[in-house]
């Protein structure tokens, strides 16, 4: 009898588990690196008793769900209101698009003095990094509303409003579903990451405090303590999706925010980007005004800094390490998601087996990865690509997967038809169809790898760009530790915006 | 002599459902898609629409429906002007599939009645005897993506029909759908349509389909489409697609192929 994806998948990862239970109890892995499953979940048993555990949990749940909902609902709003006036999308696609490549821990200095060192700048590190997930996935689900459908509500002489909620919010309901979905993972990373980088409390703290004090087996209850509750989470989500009845088509989905835009002048677009660039400055300028010198420069006084900064031997040193990073990381993303997805996409069975472990994967906070590469891998050079690649390398194989999945059947009876090899169908028929969503793939691993690359100098080097920053959080060197984001965001936003032209481009055939 | 003009001018509204006077679109400025036309549809009929591909057939449906402002001209549904908004006791089934996939079947065809604030009660049988009608018994609970795409297209007709219009417009409903299904559901719809007495302005490709559904068709010259012919076909109220084995079945498709050959040769140049 041929058994269920489902059932193997489990016996896979119950199999992996005692596997690692067998490695962990003969000793081939040491114990200061992995503890035994079985362990782990003593361990937390015997955690889950002591009052000061349930202190910092509470804290973090707490926090994650402020944030999860700011982000969600700020979110929504803010994507509803860039689908509305498309210049404005048009103009801040790239920032968006590159959002995720931003050392977003930068603005933890920023937050603490705005709101003080407590609970609210962490709920504001959650959000932050949440709210970008939230907009992308709501202009994607609007971008995908049939027009038949809102034609529709008007052959029913229904008003704007009854067919924005009755028509409209419906139909984008799955990918709003995606995008919570996300927003509890970012707000997770971001609320537990925060804490583990900069807090005195939480369960980010305390992985951070075990760590730090070679507790591995306490490090990894808790890290446990995390998995559980991110799937609790997800699965509560999940059970309120399909009770809603609002269930995607398609089981998983990584937004791309992408919209097909018309051609318009060049002229115009670079008058938007330039009004961007000025409201950007401003914004800044006020803050700056807002928080004072301690907690925010200026952006005179960041060029200033800048252009002593960026003269200097140890500051390219350092740049060129981050590059040589991000680059080994985006090839092992890049290649090695490429092929896994098509792997997977092609072997149906293997995709049906794998493909939700992918998904599980791109929800879960990678933050309570970090200490385990660590354990792994040391600081160092490796342990920062291994963040990077850990990173891109999910949603360019689910991308890759979903691309080849949804190649025209047809096509591949058409290379049949002209008796074409396995190599030419590939290079022929595969390559050039799912190429735009390549493009994408490439565009999203990007950010990601670059994001993964950044925490890792940051928390797990004594090189890079990363690390600089990490040393002007330290050190209080406020207009260093600025010049250098705003450079970060300067290189990711200039290659995702190139990405996206081509993204755009490609996709328009 | 004037009270003779009076009442014949009054009889002629009372027998016209839609009037199209000197209408024409252009789309940006630039591509002249429609017209002038002229048409008017008699209350009750069946009248169909049919032109080569790109000639303005949905631009016109469009128009009529007031889903479109047309650049000149003028339409009347029931005497009263139709200018961008779709007039009260119209309804309209589209190509596209327009069920709603997250609402069941039953949900979606009371999904007008329910906007409308008719009583539950009668929104129930009206659903029920939709559903029966329609041969959707047994998938009342069921969700659009559980139904084949003739299911889907019968479950758009139905939240048309159940809304009772007088002004029917169908933009190549059974477009996705195999010969057999579409003359099966070309019956059920001339049954609603003997049913409900509605006025029915269909736009097709399908020449078949025209000469069994229509009683009147209007072939449309390629674009700027303007009606180069209309053809009456004579058909009993009474018909079904056991016509198609009348010889003159035959005749009037031949017919409309002959007048539309050329047009559609210019079309494709």
């Amino acid at each position: 009898m041929k058994m269920s994806s489902t059932a193997i998948r489990t016996t896979l990862l119950v199999s992996a588990v005692l596997l690692l239970e067998l490695l962990c109890q003969i000793g081939a892995i040491s114990p200061l690196q992995l503890t035994a499953p079985s362990r782990m979940a003593t361990t937390l048993v015997e955690l889950m008793g002591e009052a000061r555990f349930w202190d910092h949990a509470f804290k973090t749940i707490r926090n994650i769900c402020i944030a999860i909902v700011l982000a969600t609902v700020l979110g929504f709003l803010i994507g509803l209101l860039l689908y509305r006036v498309p210049r404005l999308r048009r103009a801040t696609e790239p920032i968006i698009a590159s959002y995720y490549a931003l050392p977003f821990f930068v603005l933890y200095p920023l937050a603490i003095v705005i709101v003080g060192m407590n609970d609210v700048s962490i709920i504001i590190m959650g959000f932050a990094y949440a709210l970008v997930a939230m907009i992308t996935n709501t202009l994607s689900g609007l971008d995908r509303i049939p027009p038949v459908l809102s034609k529709t509500g008007r052959s029913f002489r229904m008003g704007r409003l009854q067919t924005a909620v009755l028509i409209q919010l419906p139909a984008a309901a799955p990918y709003l579903f995606t995008g919570v979905k996300l927003v509890l993972g970012y707000g997770m990373a971001g609320v537990i990451g925060s804490e583990f980088i900069l807090s005195t409390s939480g369960i980010g703290y305390s992985i951070a405090f075990a760590y730090e004090g070679f507790e591995s087996e306490r490090m990894y209850g808790l890290l446990l303590f995390v998995i559980l509750l991110v799937t609790i989470l997800l699965t509560g989500v999940h059970a309120f999706e399909k009770r809603s009845q609002f269930v995607a088509s398609a089981s998983w989905n990584v937004s791309t925010a992408r919209k097909i835009m018309s051609d318009e002048s060049l002229k115009a677009r670079i008058s938007e980007v330039v009004m961007v660039l000025v409201v950007i400055l401003l914004v800044w300028q006020g803050f700056h005004y807002l928080v004072g010198r301690e907690a925010l420069t200026s952006p005179l006084q960041t060029w200033e800094r800048a252009q002593v900064l960026f003269v200097t031997e140890e500051f390219w040193e350092n740049a060129l390490e981050t590059l040589r990073a991000l680059g080994v990381a985006l090839v092992i993303a890049i290649f090695g998601g490429g092929a896994l997805g098509m792997i997977l996409g092609f072997n149906k069975r293997a995709g049906e087996i794998f493909a939700p472990m992918f998904v599980a994967l791109q929800s879960t906070p990678k933050v309570t990865l970090y200490p385990v590469m660590l354990l792994f891998f040391g600081l160092g050079f490796a342990a920062k690509v291994a963040f990077g690649a850990i990173h891109g390398i999910i949603p360019m194989t689910l991308i890759t997967y979903n691309a080849t999945r949804s190649i025209n059947p047809t096509l591949v009876r058409t290379a049949k038809g002209m008796r074409l090899n396995m190599l030419q169908t590939f290079l022929t028929i595969f390559v050039p169809a799912t190429i735009p969503e390549l493009v994408t793939a490439v565009r999203l691993s990007f950010s990601i790898t670059f994001l993964g690359v950044m925490i890792g100098e940051m928390f797990a080097s004594v090189r890079g760009l990363g690390h600089l920053i990490m040393g002007g959080i330290e050190l209080n060197d406020v207009s260093m530790m600025i010049s250098i984001t705003v450079l970060i965001a300067i290189f990711a936003i200039g290659i995702n915006g190139l990405l996206l032209s081509l993204d755009n481009r490609l996709h328009r055939r | 002599m004037n009270t003779k003009l009076a009442s014949y001018q009054q009889a002629r509204e009372e027998a016209v459902a839609v009037s199209v006077d000197a209408v024409k679109h252009v789309y940006l400025d630039t591509v002249h898609a429609l017209g002038p036309i002229d048409l008017d549809l008699r209350k009750g009929e069946f009248f169909t629409t049919i032109g080569p591909s790109g000639c303005g057939k949905t631009t016109l449906m469009d128009i009529v429906a007031g889903l479109i402002v047309p650049t000149e001209g003028e339409v009347t549904f029931e005497g009263k002007q139709v200018r961008g908004e779709v007039p009260e006791g119209v309804g309209i089934v589209f190509q596209d599939d327009a069920s709603f996939p997250w609402l069941s079947v039953r949900d979606n065809i009371a999904f007008g009645l329910r906007r409308k604030g008719v009583d539950p009660a009668e929104i129930k049988r009206k659903v029920e005897f939709a559903i029966e009608f329609m041969g959707l018994k047994g998938f009342g609970d069921a969700r659009p993506s559980q139904l084949s795409g003739g299911m889907r297209q019968r479950v758009c007709i139905a939240r048309t029909f159940v809304m009772e219009p007088r002004l029917i417009l169908l933009d190549e409903p059974f477009g996705a759908l195999d010969q057999q299904t579409r003359f099966l559901m070309g019956d059920e719809l001339l049954r609603l349509w003997r049913e409900t007495g509605a006025t029915v302005l269909l736009i097709t490709h399908s020449l078949d389909e025209a000469t069994l559904l229509s009683d009147r068709i209007g072939i449309m010259s390629s674009r700027p489409g303007t009606f180069i012919e209309i053809v009456e076909t004579g058909w009993p109220v009474e018909r079904d697609s056991h016509i198609v084995s009348d010889p003159e079945f035959a005749k009037v498709t031949t017919h409309l192929w002959e007048s539309l050959r050329d047009e559609s040769m210019k079309a494709m140049k």
